[in-house]
């Protein structure tokens, strides 16, 4: 394990083992950012207009944007529910607010 | 939906003019590229939106729009602070093109995400493979 990484990242771990045979079900994604969004956000940041993308770092680049927004989500419920998210009888139809990803921002920006 | 209302609700800042000629000629440059960034982050604004309704649906939450705001302004900048380090990355290693190495190298600090960035690299890389093998074969 990752000595840096806070209790609270050590704590989403097992839930995130959880999660697992549930992505493998589902396999195909319904929801994911068009790798054409991806190519054109990330061209639109280089500061060197001869760098260039390859097709499959773009996928892998969308793949970490879905990564880094679903754990915001997924962090912010469980900062909700005292570190589960997925306790669904605890604060049941809840209302993220900005404050909640205020809270886990910083650790979130530090783990990616 | 909730996502639409909220990619519509984003307005773009108000352009200044001047009665200059060089000015309004700067002004217009700047405002081509300022309208396509506005632009692109209408974009993202839409896909966090339905991202975060999708991850909402699964926990049985609700996020506000101003929680999708917030959370398309965070990954702006660190999608911003990404690109430029792959840039860097490549040019590291002597190359102009951003390749899979370079994204694999962002995850360097987590072990997880960078398993399961890996992953998607290996599936990437045997799909075409795979497509390769299957084209050679006909």
């Amino acid at each position: 394990m990752p000595p840096k990484r806070p209790s609270k990242a050590n704590e989403e771990a097992p839930s995130r083992r959880n999660d697992e045979p549930k992505r493998n079900q589902e396999e195909e994604r319904k929801v994911k950012i068009p790798p054409e969004l991806i190519a054109k956000l990330v061209r639109n940041f280089l500061e060197d207009d001869g760098t260039k993308v390859s097709g499959a770092a773009t996928k892998t680049v969308g793949e970490y944007m879905h990564l880094f927004l679903t754990e915001a989500v997924y962090r912010a419920v469980s900062n909700r529910r005292d570190g589960d998210p997925w306790a669904k009888t605890t604060n049941s139809g809840l209302m993220l607010e900005v404050e909640d990803l205020e809270k886990i921002a910083p650790q979130l920006l530090l783990d990616f | 939906m909730k996502a639409a209302n909220a990619s519509t609700r984003y307005t773009p800042r108000s352009e200044t003019t001047s009665f200059q000629n060089t000015t309004i000629v700067r002004t217009v440059a700047m405002s081509a590229s300022d309208t396509e960034q506005e632009r692109l982050k209408s974009a993202l604004w839409y896909h966090v939106g339905k991202l975060v309704d999708e991850a909402c649906m699964d926990l049985n939450v609700n996020a506000t729009p101003q929680f999708i705001g917030s959370l398309t302004e965070l990954a702006w900048v660190q999608l911003d602070n990404i690109a430029k380090d792959l840039e860097n990355f490549a040019k590291h290693a002597n190359r102009s093109t951003v390749s899979t190495a370079d994204v694999l190298l962002l995850a360097r600090k987590n072990p997880d995400l960078h398993g399961l960035l890996q992953k998607v690299v290996d599936d990437e890389a045997a799909e075409r493979a795979a497509k390769a093998a299957g084209k050679s074969r006909r």
